[in-house]
C-alpha cells in the first residue's frame, strides 16, 4: 500500500465537498429507489414490520450483521483494541459464536415459529401475546422507543463529527442530511427496504474492512510479523507516542492483562456486556420474525458467520496493530481512540480509499439507524399506541399509525443530534447491556419454559431493567460520575463490573421465582399451548 | 510464556476460536444443505399462524 505524504489541511476542501456530494446523492439516490420498491410491496402492517415474512437467507445474513455491526463497532471498538490489545478478540470469538450460532439455533428458529403462532410482529407483541397483557407490551415498547431514539442520536453524533473533520462541512448538515436520507426509505419502504439497504450498505462495509485489514497486514509483513512487531512494543515506546495502551496493556498488546486487574475488568465488561447482550437486542429479534422459513433462518447462518468474521475479528485484530504503524510512521495517538483507525487511514491509505472507508463507516451507521428507528418507531406505534392505548384497529389504520409513529421517532432523534445533551453518550453506552439485562430472561423464558407466567415476566423485566439503571446512575464507573458526581464505591472490581453479570441472574431468578408463586391463570394456560403449537 | 503467532496462548485461543466458530457456521451451512434430511420439519404455513 503506498505510503501518503501528511496532507495539507484544506487542500483538497472543495474537492471533497464535490465528491461528498456526489456520493450522498447516489447514496439517496439508490436507497429511494429501494425505498420505492419497499413501498410497491408494502400493503398490510405484516409487510412494514417483518417485510412479509418473505425474506431470504442472504438478506437476513446481512440485514443482521449490518444492524448488529455499527460504526460504533468498526471504528469504536477498533480503537478501543488499540488500546487493551488483542485480547478483545475474546469479544470478536462471542459476536460470531454467541452473536450468530447460539442466537439463531437457540432463539431464532423458536422466535420465528413462536411469532407466528401468536401472530406478534415485535418482540413487546410476542410478550404481551403469550402472556395476554397489553400493558407488558406497552411497557416493554416504551423503554425500547426512548433508548433507542438515545442510541440512535449517538449512531448519527459520531458519524456526521467524523464526516465534518474529514470533509469540512457543519456537522449541522451532516445531521440532517444522514437523517433524512434514512427517515424517507425507511418510512416508505418498510422493512423491506430497511432490508434491502442493508444489503447493499454490508456489502460496502465488507469492502472497506478487507481492504482495510490486507492493507495494514501487508505493511507490516503479514500475520505474524504484524503480531510480533505488537508485542514488541514496550510501555516506553507506546509511551513515546501517547498510546493509553501504555498502562492499560500492562503485559503487551497480544497478551491477556493480569486477572482482576482494571483492563481485566474492563475487557470482562465489554467482552460479556455486548458479546451475550446481542441475544436480547429487540432490533435483530425482527429479523427472525421476517424470515420467510426455518430454512432461511438455518441458511442464514454461514452467512451471518463470515460476515460477522469479517468484520469484528477484522476491526479488533488492525486495532493494536495502529499503534506499530503509529511508531513506524512517526504518529501520534489522536487523543480519543475513535480516532485511531481514522487517522491510519488518511495518513498511511491512499485518496480513494479514504472516501471508500468514510463512506462504508456511513454505510454502517446507516443500516444499524435504520434497524433502530423502524424497532423503535413500530414499538411506539404498534406496542405502545395502537395495542396499549387504542386497543386495536384497522389493518390500513395500523399502518398509517406506525409510519407517522416512525416519522415521530426520525424528527425527535433529529432534534436531539441536533442539540445533543451529555445524557445521550450515556445512554448509548448501556443500551446493549440494558436491552439485556430487561429482556433476555423474560425472552428465553417465553421460548423454553412453559410455565412461564404474566407475573413472572413482568418481575424479570422489571427487575433486570430497575437494577440496570440504579446500577448505571449510582456504582458503574462511566456512568455514575455523569449522573450522581461520583461512584458509591471505589473498589474497582465492582464499579468496573457490568451490570449483566448481577441484573440478569437476578431477573433469571424473579422469572422463574414469580412465575411459581403467582401462575398462569386460564386464559394464559390457552395462550401458551398455542405459542408451542409449532415447536 | 511462549508466544504463537506472536499472540500469548489466550489470545491466540480467541484468535484461532473465532476463525473455528465462523468454520462452525460454514459446516453448519453445508451439513443443513447436504446432509440435513428434509422433511422432518414440522410446517407451519404462514395461513395457520400469522393474519
Amino acid at each position: 500500500m503506498k505510503k501518503q505524504s501528511p496532507k495539507k489541511k484544506g487542500q483538497n476542501k472543495m474537492e471533497d465537498v464535490i465528491f461528498f456530494v456526489i456520493f450522498m446523492a447516489l447514496f439517496a439516490g439508490v436507497f429511494s429507489f429501494l425505498g420505492y420498491l419497499g413501498y410497491k410491496k408494502t400493503k398490510t402492517a405484516e409487510d412494514y414490520y417483518v417485510a412479509g415474512r418473505k425474506m431470504g437467507a442472504l438478506v437476513i445474513a446481512f440485514s443482521y450483521g449490518a444492524t448488529f455491526i455499527s460504526a460504533v463497532a468498526l471504528i469504536g471498538f477498533s480503537g478501543i483494541a488499540s488500546i487493551y490489545g488483542h485480547a478483545l478478540l475474546w469479544l470478536a470469538f462471542l459476536n460470531v459464536f454467541i452473536g450468530i450460532l447460539i442466537a439463531f439455533i437457540f432463539y431464532g428458529f423458536r422466535t420465528r415459529k413462536m411469532g407466528l403462532s401468536l401472530k406478534a410482529l415485535t418482540l413487546p407483541e410476542m410478550l404481551g401475546n403469550r402472556f395476554n397483557s397489553t400493558k407488558l407490551q406497552a411497557v416493554s415498547g416504551i423503554i425500547i422507543a426512548v433508548f433507542m431514539i438515545a442510541y440512535t442520536s449517538a449512531v448519527f453524533l459520531a458519524v456526521s463529527s467524523l464526516f465534518q473533520v474529514s470533509f469540512g462541512i457543519p456537522y449541522e448538515i451532516c445531521v440532517i442530511v444522514f437523517t433524512i436520507i434514512v427517515g424517507i426509505y425507511l418510512v416508505v419502504g418498510g422493512l423491506y427496504a430497511v432490508m434491502w439497504t442493508h444489503a447493499v450498505q454490508g456489502v460496502l462495509m465488507l469492502a472497506g474492512m478487507l481492504i482495510l485489514t490486507i492493507g495494514i497486514y501487508s505493511m507490516l509483513g503479514g500475520v505474524g510479523p504484524a503480531h510480533e512487531a505488537a508485542a514488541a512494543l514496550t510501555p516506553e515506546i507506546l509511551e513515546g507516542i501517547g498510546s493509553p495502551a501504555a498502562t492499560q496493556a500492562p503485559n503487551g498488546l497480544t497478551s491477556m492483562p493480569p486477572v482482576l486487574s482494571a483492563p481485566f475488568m474492563m475487557l470482562l465488561t465489554l467482552i460479556f456486556g455486548v458479546g451475550i447482550g446481542v441475544l436480547a437486542q429487540p432490533q435483530l429479534i425482527v429479523r427472525y420474525l421476517s424470515a420467510k422459513s426455518e430454512k432461511a433462518l438455518r441458511r442464514a447462518i454461514p452467512y451471518g458467520g463470515i460476515f460477522i468474521l469479517l468484520m469484528t475479528f477484522t476491526a479488533f485484530s488492525i486495532g493494536p496493530l495502529c499503534n506499530v504503524l503509529m511508531v513506524n510512521n512517526g504518529l501520534t495517538y489522536p487523543g480519543t481512540p475513535d480516532k485511531v483507525v481514522p487517522l491510519i487511514v488518511s495518513e498511511l491509505f491512499p485518496q480513494w480509499f479514504v472516501f471508500l472507508f468514510l463512506f462504508a463507516v456511513l454505510a454502517a451507521a446507516m443500516s444499524t439507524a435504520s434497524a433502530l428507528f423502524h424497532t423503535a418507531g413500530a414499538s411506539l406505534g404498534r406496542d405502545v399506541y395502537e395495542k396499549g392505548m387504542k386497543k386495536g384497529g384497522s389493518e390500513k389504520k395500523s399502518l398509517q399509525i406506525t409510519r407517522i409513529a416512525t416519522l415521530v421517532i426520525v424528527g425527535v432523534t433529529l432534534i436531539i443530534s441536533l442539540n445533543p445533551p451529555d445524557v445521550v453518550a450515556i445512554m448509548c453506552a448501556f443500551f446493549f447491556g440494558l436491552m439485556a439485562c430487561t429482556f433476555l430472561a423474560p425472552y428465553t423464558f417465553m421460548l423454553y419454559w412453559k410455565k412461564t407466567s404474566r407475573a413472572g415476566a413482568w418481575a424479570g423485566m422489571l427487575g433486570g431493567f430497575i437494577f440496570t439503571m440504579f446500577w448505571y446512575a449510582l456504582i458503574y464507573f462511566k456512568t455514575a460520575p455523569q449522573i450522581i458526581g461520583s461512584s458509591l464505591t471505589d473498589n474497582y472490581v465492582i464499579n468496573m463490573l457490568d451490570p449483566l453479570f448481577i441484573a440478569l441472574p437476578l431477573s433469571i431468578v424473579l422469572t422463574i421465582v414469580f412465575s411459581l408463586l403467582i401462575k398462569q391463570d386460564k386464559e394464559e394456560q390457552k395462550l401458551m399451548a398455542k405459542a408451542f403449537e409449532n415447536i | 510464556m511462549s508466544m504463537i503467532l506472536g499472540m500469548d496462548p489466550w489470545v491466540f485461543t480467541a484468535w484461532i476460536g473465532t476463525i473455528l466458530a465462523a468454520a462452525a457456521c460454514v459446516l453448519y451451512g453445508i451439513y443443513d444443505q447436504f446432509l440435513r434430511k428434509s422433511g422432518n420439519e414440522k410446517t407451519i404455513t404462514k395461513e395457520k399462524g400469522a393474519k
